[in-house]
């Protein structure tokens, strides 16, 4: 046989894409059916951080519960979800689970900035365009680098693997414009989460010049030189001095040991974006929002009563199960009475016909049998239950 | 032409026999192909000269020559009273062996016997045939040492050797004796060992006797081998559990060098794919092992008995270390496949689908001889109607020609 062909050239399958972590940033529970705009505003700049690899616009219905997410997760390759709750007395909890068997750990978002009430403290806010193109770089302070404990190594490891990896040969330095900062309160364990945009400023030249340069480079426009007779009047301009003195990160070599180019440089900055969050683990559980719970910050339970409610899920598994069963068993039962009654059905109609061939029946006779036969059947999936089953057990006994 | 029956079959014999003699010995018997999964890897010297000895016409005897030959051994053999009836081939190969330059051979014992008078000193072409050479210890060791009549008449007289060797210089009399010593001492060594080992070739009980036999052996060595392969592995994953990462499938992590610093960044790759670990050391990484449902349910299998045979307080720990390490894995995104049920399953979905993949391959088959044979039985059918339009006679009408005379559309 003939060898398929295949298109390598123009459909190369792209290996590593489910490598990259994908996530869904939701409201759930109240949150979803009475959200705070406040909240909402949260969901909004935490989907904004973990950009380009979420679900950016993503609108939940009242009706949609974790079920259905947990669904499409799977076809749309969603690694990570990022559940985001609200009581009614306004605390906040978040969960990130990964999809599909778990783990989840559940924090309890103790207070948040939004990104939009960060910017109305700073002088000089960033607008986040570009930079929503690339993932944030991952930064984790005071995570122990060794296994200290199994409640560490699976938060450090939960931070880590909700970023896509960095391939150091193949990244490139330009892709790199956020930062997300994870810090770890050493005494208390609070952990905050804080998002900054990479900005670099050229060091080391005049204000003047930098003007111009950042002119020519399109990010603002010319000065106005109307009134300004020569080139000089503008560069010994004393209302250009450099005010700025806080952006001057690296230190400048003293003029006559470099050259011009060497003596402009670059200094690396960062620029808080938003949200800030401040969170405290709540606890851990097994599966995706269910199972076992591994860890509780609060409730603790001995071996004894561990095994009592493990043995009380089971029951309930057990019970969930022999009820699903026995569903599927009433659906069968339904789909077989129908299937019969129809065949049936048909047969008469089919012997009727005949008859009435064979004897010359009138047609008043076959009106007759017809209506007859009307009213007996009855689709099952129109009957309520209570007729549905009168009609089995009519028929169980006969 | 004579009349008499005797005659008539004389000469039909003589047909057979001079068709016989046309045929060489060696594909009339084919002696050689049994003892081939036997025979060592001759050198080249030798093989060079096997090769020349094929085309000499005196050597090669033909299939008539052999049968008779045999013929006259079988009558002697039964004349003899008490003698064992020697194996012919080997008489074959002793044959050849007298007529070529062959100048040493070693007798029932071992000892050497010098066929012709080469100074022994000239150790040259000493080995001239040493896989032969050093079969024979070995063959005959256990057979009967009484000679037939037949091999003593063709084997020269091992007592007119002596006589020859006296002629030879005394210092190199001693120094071959010596050498024939150890010579035979290395021969009684390894034919012993052979024996020892139940070698193929050997008399030894339990040796495989024919091809069959020999493949029957190695199969059974190498099954003991794996599956002492598998014990070992199965015995040092059953050891793991103790440490860290335990259910899920195997993970190899070094121990993380203690490190002071507390900055840890997102996941880095190396070009090769391989991961960095938290101290963005290489040798840190982690390689995930993937095995196959069923050696996977089997690994689980082997643990759980080791987890079920330690204290209860042990069984307790290595549950709760586990639930940990199965969490950590997931949140890496790795696949843990530690649910026997599910494992069950996926290895009877598995042999099913083997299952079926091989009938409908067999179906294939099927359709494809049957394919072949309809064709085939068309075909024939077709040449057969075709001969007999040929030569039936009385003239038939022309078949109407396409798009002239108007042939019939399809509907």
């Amino acid at each position: 046989m003939a060898k398929r062909r295949h298109k390598r050239r123009t459909h190369v399958v792209e290996t590593g894409v489910e490598d990259v972590p994908k996530s869904m940033v939701v409201k759930m529970g109240d949150a979803k059916r009475h959200p705070t705009k406040a909240l909402s505003a949260l969901v909004r700049d935490f989907r904004a951080m973990m950009q380009p690899h979420t679900a950016a616009r993503l609108k939940e219905r009242k009706a949609n519960r974790l079920k259905d997410f947990l669904v499409m997760a799977g076809p749309l390759g969603v690694s990570h979800f990022f559940l985001f709750s609200q009581t009614h007395t306004g605390n906040t909890t978040l969960r990130i689970a990964r999809t599909p068997r778990g783990p989840t750990v559940y924090f309890k978002v103790k207070q948040y900035s939004l990104a939009r009430d960060i910017q109305k403290t700073q002088t000089h806010p960033h607008a986040l365009t570009r930079e929503l193109q690339n993932p944030p770089v991952l930064v984790m302070n005071n995570f122990s680098t060794e296994k200290t404990s199994d409640l560490d190594a699976l938060i450090t490891s939960t931070f880590q693997n909700m970023l896509p990896t960095i391939d150091i040969q193949k990244t490139k330095l330009s892709s790199i414009q956020r930062v997300m900062l994870v810090n770890r309160d050493a005494e208390t364990g609070d952990i905050d989460i804080r998002h900054y945009a990479l900005v670099t400023r050229t060091v080391g030249a005049s204000r003047a010049i930098k003007k111009l340069s950042a002119a020519k480079m399109g990010h603002r426009d010319l000065p106005d030189l109307s009134r300004l007779g020569e080139a000089a009047d503008y560069m010994m301009d004393p209302g250009q001095s450099d005010s700025e003195g806080e952006d001057e990160v690296l230190d400048t070599p003293a003029a006559g040991t470099v050259t011009e180019q060497q003596r402009i440089r670059k200094a690396v900055k960062l620029v808080e974006v938003g949200p800030r969050l401040r969170l405290s683990v709540l606890k851990v559980e097994d599966g995706l929002c269910q199972g076992k719970t591994l860890f509780h910050a609060h409730e603790t339970r001995t071996a004894k009563q561990a095994a009592k409610l493990e043995d009380k899920h089971r029951q309930r598994d057990a019970l969930r199960e022999q009820r699903r069963k026995q569903q599927e068993e009433n659906v069968r039962k339904k789909r077989e009475a129908q299937t019969s009654r129809s065949q049936r059905g048909k047969l008469k109609a089919k012997m009727q016909t005949e008859g009435s061939d064979s004897e010359g029946a009138s047609d008043e006779e076959m009106a007759d049998s017809a209506s007859d036969s009307e009213p007996e059947y009855q689709d099952p999936s129109e009957m309520n239950d209570y007729e549905l089953e009168a009609e089995l057990a009519a028929e169980e006994s006969s | 032409m004579s009349d008499s029956l005797k005659d008539r079959l004389n000469s039909h014999s003589d047909a057979f026999k001079g068709l016989l003699s046309l045929i060489p010995a060696k594909y009339y018997y084919d002696d050689e192909s049994k003892s081939q999964w036997n025979r060592k890897k001759a050198t080249k010297s030798d093989a060079h000269r096997v090769k020349q000895a094929k085309f000499d016409p005196s050597q090669g005897s033909s299939a008539l020559d052999e049968v008779t030959r045999r013929e006259t051994d079988a009558v002697v053999s039964k004349s003899g009273a008490d003698s064992i009836e020697v194996d012919s081939f080997e008489q074959e190969v002793l044959d050849e062996e007298s007529d070529s330059d062959i100048s040493v051979i070693f007798d029932d014992h071992g000892n050497e016997i010098r066929l012709s008078g080469d100074a022994p000193d000239s150790s040259d072409d000493l080995p001239v045939q040493p896989a032969k050479v050093q079969e024979k210890p070995a063959k005959k060791a256990s057979a009967n040492p009484k000679v037939t009549q037949a091999e003593s008449k063709r084997q020269p007289s091992s007592e007119a050797q002596p006589e020859k060797k006296s002629s030879a210089k005394p210092a190199a009399k001693r120094d071959a004796q010596g050498i024939e010593e150890l010579r035979k001492k290395l021969a009684d060594k390894i034919t012993e060992m052979k024996i020892r080992r139940k070698a193929p070739g050997t008399n030894a009980p339990g040796a495989p006797k024919n091809r069959e036999e020999l493949l029957a052996a190695r199969k059974q060595r190498q099954d003991i081998k794996k599956r002492k392969w598998d014990e070992t592995d199965a015995a040092s994953d059953g050891e793991n559990i103790d440490e860290n990462h335990s259910l899920a499938e195997d993970v190899d992590t070094p121990e993380r060098a203690s490190n002071e610093e507390t900055i840890i960044f997102g996941q880095i790759k190396l070009g090769d794919g391989n991961k960095l670990g938290l101290n963005l050391s290489a040798d840190e990484q982690k390689v995930l092992k993937r095995r196959n449902a069923a050696d996977q349910l089997r690994v689980l299998e082997s643990r759980k008995a080791k987890i079920s045979s330690l204290p209860e307080a042990k069984q307790t720990e290595i549950a709760n270390k586990a639930q940990w390490s199965r969490a950590i894995l997931q949140s890496e995104g790795a696949k843990v496949r530690d649910n026997e049920k599910l494992l069950k399953k996926t290895v009877k979905q598995q042999q099913r689908r083997k299952l079926k993949s091989e009938l409908q391959w067999k179906d294939r088959l099927d359709t494809v001889a049957k394919g072949i044979a309809s064709r085939e039985a068309k075909r024939n059918a077709n040449l057969a109607a075709r001969k007999e339009a040929k030569f039936s006679k009385g003239k038939k009408k022309k078949p109407k020609r396409a798009g002239f005379e108007g042939k019939k559309r399809r509907k």
